[in-house]
């Protein structure tokens, strides 16, 4: 998670603009709910993004989806993939995991437009489901290859990830970058 | 983390997206810092991260201390003896290092000694929200406040300047928004240390007795005096002249939110952004005061410049109108980009109708969870079983802190570094049943053992267990003196928990493994019936740890599987266990969740789940 906003913000930064990355993380990075905020552009200051203002959302896992839409409106794109991650809430007893079509839905009422893929699956054709990152950033710079050079992600995935997962990360995000999702609205 | 070989080698002009704190390493090295110290803590981790990494192929000295008190004690003296040194730490880390701290302005090194300090507004990873620039103005010492990572490191570079000019100590003041963001970062040169002062033995200059500290201090305020030129310098005040007849004063990350903040065009008031907060630059202040009917001021957390800056305006006579915390900047949590907007549309005369959010959505909450093979996970089901509700358990900071979340409910009263074994001994006293201090093997090596001798010394009926890990968990495995390496990685003395407290004049003491479920439960069973001070050590490594070590030697753990016709769907893996390894079905059948599966990739085989299963229906290596 940390590592897919550095990497986009890396490759924004090769495309020329200014970009601030920032997370929250401490005690969310052992299991919890985790949200890095990347803004960018020809002049920024603060990674900051307020609640219903951010852009697009890339979501690693559906209920966390859900639960990011705070941060949507009107003119928000998501990208979400359909992976499901019961929280320990749900494990133990204490709440349910809302049905997925559910979810799909009152994602898609909160924004402009959302788009369903099963990355971890994709990405499993690519070596291991761990990669799905890569193919969310890689259908993220599909639909926004006006802003960010698509060409500059690859750099910023040599930049920073091992060598040995170079290739197998390269092919998750041409995946991403090539595919036809479910998209609602 | 960037490849920190761009930290250690990166060439000048060369830019990259670095986070705050490993801009303060570079510009360490930019500066010629050879000595850099921490004890970690969130948010400022990151520094000793990257220092000790770098300090791998460039020759500085870089140490997690054992405590944030030594750390600024071993930078101090560094100073002292010609060497640059930095030391880094989190807000709260200041306040066990602050009686070094507000006595060393009196005694300072001559050598530039730069203290780091990061706050957490909102306390995401803190146990409050205290802010750091009190203590500036507090020990009288410079202090800069940077917005970004190109500013860190600028500042490190001008805190080394200053801090030898005056011979004084810089303060830098970080929050996470500064820490923990990543900017692009326009690198300088590298350059060689200066040319080494040896400590010259001076009387009275370095010995905090009477008569010298009265002196001293009437030296220290005349230093903190000289250096009211240098805040108000172009180099620490960016001025932004719209023509506007009001006005914003900032620093630091608030700065940030000031300057995205877009009001109609004509709208846009001018703004003071400042670099040096202490001392303010008084003389800026009052020109932009004079300057503009209405003046507000964005600071997160305490009201401090505000109450400052509103007494250069009654101290001036000056009329001009000036906002602050009244105009909708909050006191509590971190700044929002939405806060400052709509405080500056006040100030503007804007109306603006301030966002509502939408509704948080409905879903099942996602706390944090123990890892997949944490040993704390088998420790904190010993304490729950055998504890009883009636006890007061006292945990302390660390990983097993999360205990005293839901499902866990581990720990009933924790404060901060060290609390647990002081309270309990607090607790002991008349109690009927013998409180139980729980605490981690850095903890309690930071702060836990001057309260153990305590407690044996003056008598206190209490148990303590160590939970010994054998690294610095919870802030990103740092080692400590009980994991056998150094702050490089390599091997070094292992400094034995148990001969410490044996030392402490414990006569109780058991050493454990707490994934021996069975033995574990028959000796804290036995250990709670004891009169006096019992410790208990569970020892087990971090799983981060484990599995570290499993990838470099090229080995895998075996992991555990259900099987399935043994599996009677209690569940009790799921509710005992809480491993993210175990997978739940989502679907029901009768009423239950469906049979758990466990993640071979994400078990690391320590078996707990195993031992808590009724039906032994989970074994290893049948996958």
């Amino acid at each position: 998670m940390l590592l897919t906003s550095e990497i986009l913000g890396n490759a924004a930064m090769l495309s020329g603009l200014d970009v601030r990355v920032t997370e929250n993380h401490g005690l969310s990075q052992r299991g919890g709910s985790l949200v890095s905020f990347v803004r960018l552009g020809r002049e920024v200051h603060s990674p900051l993004i307020d609640l219903g203002e951010a852009d697009y959302i890339i979501s690693l896992e559906l209920l966390e989806a859900l639960r990011s839409s705070v941060y949507a409106g009107d003119g928000t794109t998501l990208v979400v993939s359909t992976l499901q991650v019961p929280p320990v809430t749900v494990f133990s007893g204490k709440a349910k995991y809302p049905p997925p079509a559910e979810i799909r839905s009152s994602i898609s009422a909160t924004c402009k437009k959302a788009f369903f893929l099963d990355a971890a699956g994709m990405a499993s054709t690519a070596g291991r489901s761990l990669y799905q990152n890569a193919v969310l950033l890689g259908f993220f710079a599909g639909i926004t290859k006006e802003l960010i050079k698509p060409s500059e992600y690859g750099e910023a995935l040599k930049m920073l990830v091992p060598e040995r997962t170079l290739a197998p990360n390269l092919k998750a995000f041409d995946m991403g970058y090539g595919a036809s999702p479910t998209e609602t609205r | 983390m960037v490849d920190t070989s761009v930290i250690s080698n990166g060439a000048r002009g060369q830019k990259f997206l670095l986070l705050g704190n490993e801009a303060v390493v570079r510009g360490g090295l930019e500066a010629g810092f050879t000595v850099f110290t921490s004890y970690p803590g969130t948010p400022a981790s990151e520094v000793l991260d990257v220092a000790t990494e770098v300090s791998k192929v460039v020759g500085i000295h870089a140490e997690y201390s054992v405590n944030e008190k030594v750390a600024i004690d071993t930078a101090a003296g560094a100073a002292m003896n010609g060497l640059r040194a930095i030391t880094a730490m989190k807000h709260v880390g200041l306040n066990v290092a602050s009686d070094t701290f507000m006595a060393l302005p009196y005694f300072a090194p001559k050598s530039a000694l730069v203290i780091v300090v990061a706050d957490d507004p909102s306390a995401y990873s803190s146990q409050n929200e205290q802010d750091t620039r009190n203590y500036g103005y507090f020990a009288n010492l410079p202090m800069l406040q940077p917005s970004d990572p190109q500013e860190v490191k600028e500042c490190v570079l001008k805190a080394a300047e200053i801090s030898e000019s005056l011979e004084l100590p810089v303060l830098i003041r970080l929050d996470i928004r500064v820490s923990h963001v990543r900017g692009p970062v326009v690198l300088g040169d590298l350059r060689e240390p200066p040319s080494r002062k040896e400590f010259v033995k001076e009387k009275g200059r370095y010995t905090a007795i009477p008569p010298y500290p009265v002196r001293a201090h009437e030296i220290l305020l005349g230093k903190l005096e000289k250096c009211k030129d240098v805040s108000c310098s172009s180099e620490f005040v960016k001025l932004i002249d719209r023509g506007s007849e009001n006005g914003v004063i900032c620093a630091g990350s608030a700065s940030t939110y000031v300057l995205d903040a877009e009001l109609p065009g004509p709208m846009q008031p001018d703004v003071l952004k400042m670099l040096m907060v202490n001392p303010l630059p008084e003389e800026a202040i009052v020109r932009f005061l004079s300057a503009h009917k209405r003046v507000l001021v964005v600071e997160e957390l305490d009201p401090i410049f505000e109450t400052r800056i509103k007494r250069l305006a009654y101290d001036n006579e000056l009329k001009t109108v000036i906002l602050g915390k009244e105009a909708g900047i909050p006191s509590v949590g971190e700044l929002m980009p939405v806060d400052v907007r709509s405080a500056m549309a006040t100030l503007v005369g804007v109306p603006q109708a301030k966002k509502v959010g939408r509704p948080i959505p409905a879903g099942p909450a996602r706390p944090p969870v123990f890892c997949a093979g944490c040993p704390h996970r088998a420790s904190m089901y010993l304490i729950k079983t055998l504890a009883g509700k009636n006890r007061v358990v006292v945990s302390d900071i660390g990983c097993y802190g999360m205990g005293a979340l839901s499902p866990t409910d581990v720990g009933d009263v924790l404060l901060d570094m060290g609390f647990s074994i002081g309270a309990a001994g607090g607790f002991a006293i008349g109690a009927k049943l013998k409180p139980l201090a729980v605490i981690g093997d850095s903890t309690f090596l930071h702060a836990g053992i001057p309260a153990l001798i305590n407690a044996v010394w003056n008598k206190h009926d209490l148990a303590v267990i160590i939970l010994d890990n054998l690294i610095t968990a919870m802030t990103g495995l740092q080692p400590n003196p009980s994991s056998g390496l150094d702050s490089q990685f390599h091997e070094a003395e292992r400094v034995s928990i148990e001969d410490l407290v044996k030392a402490c004049g414990v006569k109780s003491l058991r050493v454990l493994d707490p994934l021996q479920v069975k033995a574990s439960k028959r000796e804290i069973r036995e250990m709670l019936d004891e009169r006096g001070v019992s410790v208990m050590i569970l020892r087990q490594p971090c799983a981060l740890l484990t599995s570290q070590q499993l990838k470099v030697s090229g080995r895998k753990a075996t992991p555990y599987a259900v099987v399935a016709e043994n599996c009677n769907n209690c569940n009790a893996c799921l509710l005992l266990a809480s491993c993210p390894a175990l997978i739940p079905a989502l679907t029901e059948e009768g009423g239950k969740l469906a049979k758990v599966t466990i993640d071979p990739a994400a078990c690391t085989g320590c078996g707990f789940c195993a031992e808590v299963c009724p039906y032994g229906a989970i074994i290893q290596g049948v996958a």
